[in-house]
């Protein structure tokens, strides 16, 4: 399910299928309590694709002050 | 063949009743890819347990003790959280010796990886009893329908099922489902186990700049700088704080010119495709995005606002200008 990038050892998600970013985040079950989706270094949004092998980062909520 | 020589619970001076009443002592292993899981899985039993400490980010591994009725007999569980992060990965031949069982607890998207992990407990610990545990999004109904008896209900039974295995020294896999509903939120581990713990898993600072590099940030010594009109920013990301540094306006006397550091939390958890990236991580890569993109929450930027107002604008200085104008006088007197 996984492979090494061969950069920094940086593994990568691979997808047996392209799959939207809404579709992952039910999957996730994390709907709604996220800041921000970056696919390869890009803001995505619910429909934007996740190709074999994309880097998915779920940015996490952020507080404080 | 697994042929375990089960031992009876140490009967030292120190401990207390709870532990001196348990018969039996089993070392059980918990692997997988994802930290936060285990660790949600793990604060899931953890009213039951009497022991708890982080030492995951020290050491590559964190301890918790339950101690379980298992058909009359009382078995204390001494469940050994193994850190799977390359750090610690030459150090798992010393924390899975003397294992009597294992939990490899996986997410659905990543349950093809099961095998890898009872490979590795099969070579360092011989065949003792494995339980693979998915954690599945879906609802608990959903899994009771389709994986009847592989369903479990609550995290707390794993240990059960396991210590029988144990017992009756059964060492083949076994696959169970679990739903994610089923775990405690993540904001409940972290008031459990407090920020501070969770700021202590070392950043992972190679990865952080690639990906930031990747996001299309400059970063250079270790820091990302960010200016806009107001202010410079600076995120170190090798601890992950933050300082903010107004830029001086011509009104004032230099006093705002000072560094200050603006604290910022997570509120919910993150994800990553890459499970080397950790919450730490996503954390200061949040940051990052949030001011570059100007996405603070509100009460992060108020504090912001507090910084960055002018103190001799408006309401001071009118005052310290009549100050000043009073000094003037005196002088001339």
């Amino acid at each position: 399910m996984s492979e090494s990038s061969g950069k920094l050892g940086l593994l990568k998600f691979v997808s047996k299928r392209s799959i939207r970013v809404g579709e992952l985040l039910a999957e996730l079950g994390v709907s709604k309590d996220y800041f921000t989706v970056i696919v390869d270094g890009r803001k995505a949004d619910s429909e934007s694709l996740v190709d074999e092998g994309s880097l998915v980062i779920v940015l996490p909520r952020i507080a404080g002050g | 063949m697994f042929c375990p020589v089960l031992r009876e619970a140490e009967k030292g001076p120190v401990g207390s009743g709870y532990l001196l009443s348990s018969e039996f002592v089993f070392k059980v292993l918990v692997v997988g890819p994802r930290e936060e899981v285990k660790d949600r899985f793990l604060l899931s039993m953890d009213s039951n347990s009497y022991f708890l400490e982080c030492f995951k980010s020290i050491v590559g591994v964190s301890l918790q003790v339950n101690v379980i009725n298992v058909k009359g007999r009382m078995v204390k569980i001494q469940i050994w959280d193994v850190y799977d992060s390359p750090p610690f990965k030459s150090m798992f031949h010393h924390y899975f010796k003397g294992a009597y069982g294992a939990i490899v607890l996986l997410t659905r998207r990543v349950e093809g990886e099961a095998p890898k992990y009872i490979e590795e407990i099969y070579k360092h610990c011989g065949k003792i009893p494995v339980l693979v545990i998915i954690v599945d999004e879906r609802s608990p109904q959903e899994l009771f329908i389709e994986y009847g008896d592989s369903y479990i209900e609550d995290p707390i039974e794993s240990l059960k099922i396991l210590s029988e295995r144990i017992f009756e020294r059964r060492s083949e896999p076994l696959y169970l489902r679990l739903s994610y509903s089923t775990l405690p939120p993540y904001a409940q581990l972290l008031s459990r186990r407090k920020l501070e713990n969770l700021a202590t898993i070392p950043l992972n600072v190679p990865l952080i700049r690639e990906v930031l590099e990747a996001m299309g940030f400059c970063t250079e010594n270790d820091e990302v700088i960010l200016r806009d009109e107001r202010a410079i920013w600076t995120v170190d990301l090798r601890t992950g704080e933050v300082y903010l540094q107004p830029i001086q306006c011509d009104e004032c006397e230099r006093d705002c010119v000072k560094k200050e550091k603006v604290c910022m939390i997570l509120a919910s958890s993150g994800w990553s495709s890459n499970p080397d990236i950790s919450q730490s991580d996503l954390l200061v890569i949040a940051k990052v995005y949030a001011i570059a993109n100007k996405e603070l929450p509100p009460d992060v930027q108020e504090k912001v606002n507090e910084i960055l107002a002018c103190p001799y604008k408006e309401n001071k200085k009118p005052e310290r200008r009549r100050r000043k104008r009073a000094t003037r006088q005196e002088i001339r007197i």
